[in-house]
């Protein structure tokens, strides 16, 4: 302080001396760069200038000489620059000590003597002293946290804990910034460790590592008290491929129970699937599941373990996945009953697309038909009939297509049913017509008739007139049967498509069926083209087989046959059940929901052209798997908005699986329905991992510099650096360029160098 | 009594007339071209082919072809339409070659058969120049043996038809199907009978099986119109190969 109050004496008098108690050098010049250069250039020109004509000089006296010109012409660059001596009065800030304290819900659960929230109250109040001790060099700031931090005033008596989750990682991150202008110290942190976030020892000593400043921290390391088995962790795909295979990996946890494996139960829609017996190593045990879905679409998957005597939470023994499952490529078995204009062009159809994987037979010669050249000269192959049509080579299949097909000459009678189930289980048939199929093939009263969309047992079975098609109510509406143009009308096309020729009737449609095309020319109008939903999945009758003259004979009038080649590709969209096809649409904003949230998804519903359609009425049923049959499902009735959308939410629904139903209405007709799965967790995030992570806070107590102890120890001293931070209350600059002792320093340098060049014999 | 006879016969005639004329619509009609000159060479070649297919393959085919001509909208009722003929022949119009290429790029197949079995004679160069404007961008190249049509229903190893000029087909390749199958080899003449039963022609060098082999590539080009590619199928090649061996 001395040297202050002398330096404040002589250069300030009038400022007072103890105002300043710190001084810095600063430069008060504004030359710009330019200017500076300019100057340094000049002190380069003078002393070159003086070094010129001294070579008969020793070296040394050549050095000295032009060091001296050097530093003066240096002292006079820096006095261009106008230094100054800044005067301060500042003064240190003390740094602070965070007091992080977890109040997630893992907090309330018991420990030897109350809960782990009571314990760590306990702790605080008798480490209040230590604490208190701190405040000279540090301010304690109290901070709570769960998902994230909140500071607060006082660490609350008693501790109430209702965090959904916690997230350690992102609590000291918020604490190294949340400051009012002062340095953190350390970090006294006080928690079960338990993180919600997926951080491991090895990532919490990185995050210690980050924050810089020692973590004190206090956990609880004895694991008795925590009697639990839990579902630690699920692990698959966002998505799978249908008919591939897909795993569910699965994570069991257990401390204080003793147990040497536990039986783990997958299930879809609550429906068992499989059981696995998973082994306990350190605590930890690990299932796969392995299985191929069969259909495309979202679906609930429940794994579940059984709940054990004393376990402080049960609600983690069951948890949920939604599993999307999508299309690979479309595998389809064309079966035809003779080769034909029809069969050629649906062949040609499928093959060109590359999303389908086509799998053809054609019966090329029947047993009727003469055999004019030996075998082996022949191309043709035996029709694999049972390695076709019985499981599971059948249920591989998302298409089985029967045209002009008669099974009678096969023996085929006895595979039927396996057809019917394959279309039960959630397959899709699709029969075309001709003078072998439908009542013409003898499929009336047959197991495959069961699940067909027309009703058999017409006569004749088989009308080779020509007729032209007429487009139902359902029809104007369906996405199979808008085979026009863009924006043109559903029932444009076919008033310029070609008449067709052969039909097979049918004494109407089957219960749930939907005739799309009908046959204007025969009484009662019997269906031509029609679609039905059987069990899980779907059949389509085609009841004539000249269907190809959309695509060739229409080229006559200038088409292209992009009418035929829509009504293919959606018809097989349809049938697999693409959701792409669907004109209700359901977005949901979380499949699985945390538990005390709601449900809440966007829906939209669409137009024949699909765009979104304004003012259609919208009914959302959410129904709870396995709840009794009289149970009432919740129900929502909405209109949507300008773009057809419209959001529905369900408030706090129970733990469990749950099915929402969406159909909409528009002007008297019924558009589409979809469904949509959702999982309402039982345990929060808290609790499905509720074990106290000792190994956490070690880590982040070891990597940062600071300690660990449990609850039952008393706090480690805590050690608070000085603080670096200073505050500058004044200041002032007086400039020391235009006093005298530089003037004379100046002068010294260079009557000096004067008086050696003379003494040399230069001046 | 006489008049009397000759007047039922009529009626019946005329009772079973429309069912004979209107074809089941799965079965199989063949467009025979109708282009002038010697357009029709052997007038009971295709019905004999026909025949032989329905007797031979699950095909269900209208016996009788139907005359048709290039200028008209009724091509477009036959996909498969056969081109026989010999000498030179006169120039298409401009509406037959607009309504011939699009029958051929919408799906439609041209078999063409030359009668005079005359490498580079008059017939020849008539088709060469016809299909130049039918489809100037494609190119007729040769067919080569491996391909499916040679085992869409038989294992045709050789060429055949009433003689063998050439041998080899040749072909227009639309995408990935031939369009248009072109033979020098005259294979109507192998197929055609008189009203006797009797074969019109001897066939040469490789005297009746070489006619037999005529009709099994009738019948295979016929599969290939029908089935495309099929033959090619995975499912198949085993079987094919070990037959082949």
């Amino acid at each position: 302080m001395g040297f202050i109050d002398t330096i404040v004496r002589w250069l300030a008098p009038d400022a007072g001396v103890g105002v300043f108690n710190d001084w810095r050098w600063v430069l008060n010049s504004s030359l710009s760069t330019g200017w500076l250069a300019l100057a340094a250039l000049a002190v380069l020109l003078a002393v070159a200038g003086g070094a010129w004509g001294q070579a008969r000089l020793p070296i040394r006296s050549r050095l000295l000489l032009v060091s001296l010109r050097l530093v003066a012409g240096l002292w006079v660059l820096l006095l261009f620059m106008r230094p100054a001596i800044e005067l301060r009065a500042v003064s240190r800030v003390r740094t602070r000590v965070v007091l992080l304290v977890d109040d997630s819900r893992s907090m309330e659960l018991p420990t030897r003597d109350g809960s782990r929230a009571e314990r760590v109250s306990e702790h605080i109040k008798d480490s209040a002293r230590q604490l208190s001790a701190l405040s000279s060099t540090a301010l304690i700031e109290p901070v709570l946290f769960s998902e994230h931090s909140r500071p607060v005033e006082s660490i609350p008596e008693p501790l109430v804990c209702g965090g959904k989750s916690t997230k350690l990682g992102r609590a000291l991150s918020e604490v190294s910034w949340q400051s009012s202008g002062r340095d953190l110290a350390a970090v006294v942190l006080y928690s079960d460790g338990a993180d919600t976030s997926g951080l491991t020892p090895d990532t919490a000593a990185r995050e210690a590592e980050k924050l810089g400043v020692p973590i004190y921290a206090v956990g609880f390391s004895d694991p008795r008290y925590t009697a639990d088995l839990a579902i630690r962790r699920v692990l698959v795909d966002d998505f799978a491929f249908v008919h591939n295979p897909v795993t569910i990996d699965v994570e069991v946890e257990q401390q204080g129970l003793g147990l040497s494996e536990v039986e783990v139960t997958l299930r879809r829609d609550l429906e068992p699937m499989m059981t696995k017996t998973a082994r306990f190593v350190d605590g930890v045990a690990r299932v796969s599941f392995e299985f191929k879905p069969g259909r495309i679409g979202k679906r609930a998957y429940q794994i579940s373990v059984p709940v054990q005597a004393g376990e402080v939470v049960k609600s983690n023994n069951e948890t949920g996945v939604v599993l999307k499952v999508i299309r690979d490529r479309l595998r389809v078995l064309q079966v035809a009953g003779r080769p034909s204009w029809d069969v050629r062009f649906l062949r040609e159809h499928l093959e060109q697309n590359p999303n389908i994987d086509l799998i053809s037979f054609f019966i090329l010669r029947s047993p009727t038909d003469l055999e004019k050249a030996p075998q082996h000269e022949m191309a043709l192959i035996p029709f694999p009939v049972n390695e076709l049509f019985t499981p599971p080579e059948i249920d591989s299949f998302d298409v089985v297509i029967y045209q002009d097909f008669s099974y009678r000459p096969y023996r085929m009678a006895h595979y039927l049913r396996f057809i019917r189930d394959y279309v039960e289980k959630g397959g899709a048939l699709l029969m075309v017509g001709g003078d072998q199929g439908f009542d013409a093939g003898g499929y009336a009263d047959t197991e495959l008739a069961e699940v067909l969309p027309i009703r058999l047992g017409a006569h004749p079975a088989w009308d080779p007139g020509e007729f032209s098609p007429r487009l139902t109510e359902a029809g104007r509406q369906h996405p199979i049967t808008h085979i026009g143009e863009p924006g043109e009308p559903t029932e444009a096309p076919y008033q310029r498509l070609p008449p067709l020729a052969g039909f097979n009737p049918s004494r109407g449609l089957m219960p749930g069926a939907q005739a799309l095309l009908s046959h204007s020319g025969l009484p009662g109008n019997p269906p031509l083209v029609a679609i039905r939903s059987v069990g899980e999945g779907r059949s389509m009758a085609v009841a004539t087989s000249s269907l190809w003259y959309w695509r060739f004979r229409a080229a006559e009038s200038g088409s292209a046959g992009r009418a035929y080649d829509r009504f293919w590709t959606t018809a097989l969209r349809w049938l697999v059940r693409d959701p792409e096809l669907s004109r209700v649409r359901v977005e949901p904003k979380r499949s699985v929901v945390p538990s005390g949230e709601r449900i809440e998804a966007e829906l939209r519903v669409l137009g024949p052209d699909y765009r979104g359609l304004k003012g259609a009425k919208l009914h959302a049923e959410l129904h709870r798997l396995g709840e009794e049959a009289d149970a009432e499902p919740k129900l929502r009735t909405l209109r949507t908005g300008k773009r057809g959308e419209a959001v529905v939410e369900f408030e706090r629904p129970h733990a469990g699986s749950y099915q929402l139903r969406v159909w909409a209405e528009h002007a008297g007709h019924r558009i589409g329905e979809t469904t949509e799965p959702f999982i309402v967790e039982a345990a929060s995030r808290e609790l499905m991992s509720p074990f106290p992570r000792p190994e956490i806070l070690r880590a982040l107590a070891e990597a940062s510099g600071g300690a660990f102890v449990d609850i039952e120890e008393p706090l480690p001293k805590i050690e608070v650096k000085d603080p670096r931070r200073v505050e500058v209350d004044r200041s002032r600059r007086v400039p020391v360029w235009n006093t005298w002792p530089p003037f004379f320093v100046l002068l010294g340098l260079l009557a000096s160098e004067w008086w050696l060049r003379r003494r040399a014999g230069l001046v | 009594m006489l008049s009397l006879s000759k007047l039922w016969i009529s009626a019946l005639l005329f009772c079973l007339w429309p069912a004979a004329a209107q074809a089941e619509p799965g079965q199989l009609k063949i467009g025979r071209l109708e282009i002038g000159g010697q357009d029709n060479p052997h007038p009971t070649a295709l019905r004999r082919l026909l025949w032989e297919v329905s007797q031979r393959t699950s095909v269900e085919v209208q016996l009788e072809p139907e005359p048709v001509s290039p200028d008209s909208d009724a091509i477009f009722h036959y996909p498969l339409l056969v081109w026989s003929g010999s000498g030179e022949l006169p120039p298409l119009s401009e509406e037959a070659v607009r309504r011939l290429r699009r029958h051929l790029t919408f799906g439609g197949m041209l078999i063409i058969d030359s009668a005079e079995a005359q490498p580079d004679g008059p017939f020849d160069r008539s088709v060469r120049r016809a299909l130049a404007r039918i489809l100037p961008r494609a190119e007729l190249t040769r067919i080569p043996n491996s391909h499916v049509l040679y085992k869409s229903f038989y294992l045709v190893d050789h060429q055949a038809g009433r003689v063998l000029h050439a041998p080899y087909l040749e072909g227009i390749k639309l995408e990935d199907r031939y369009a248009v199958v072109y033979t020098q080899n005259d294979l109507g003449g192998a197929w055609a009978r008189d009203a006797f039963g009797r074969w019109e022609f001897s066939v040469s060098p490789g005297g009746e099986r070489q006619r037999e082999m005529s009709f099994r590539l009738g019948v295979n080009l016929i599969m290939y119109a029908l089935c495309l590619d099929y033959k090619d199928d995975l499912v198949h090649s085993p079987f094919i190969k070990r037959r082949r061996e």
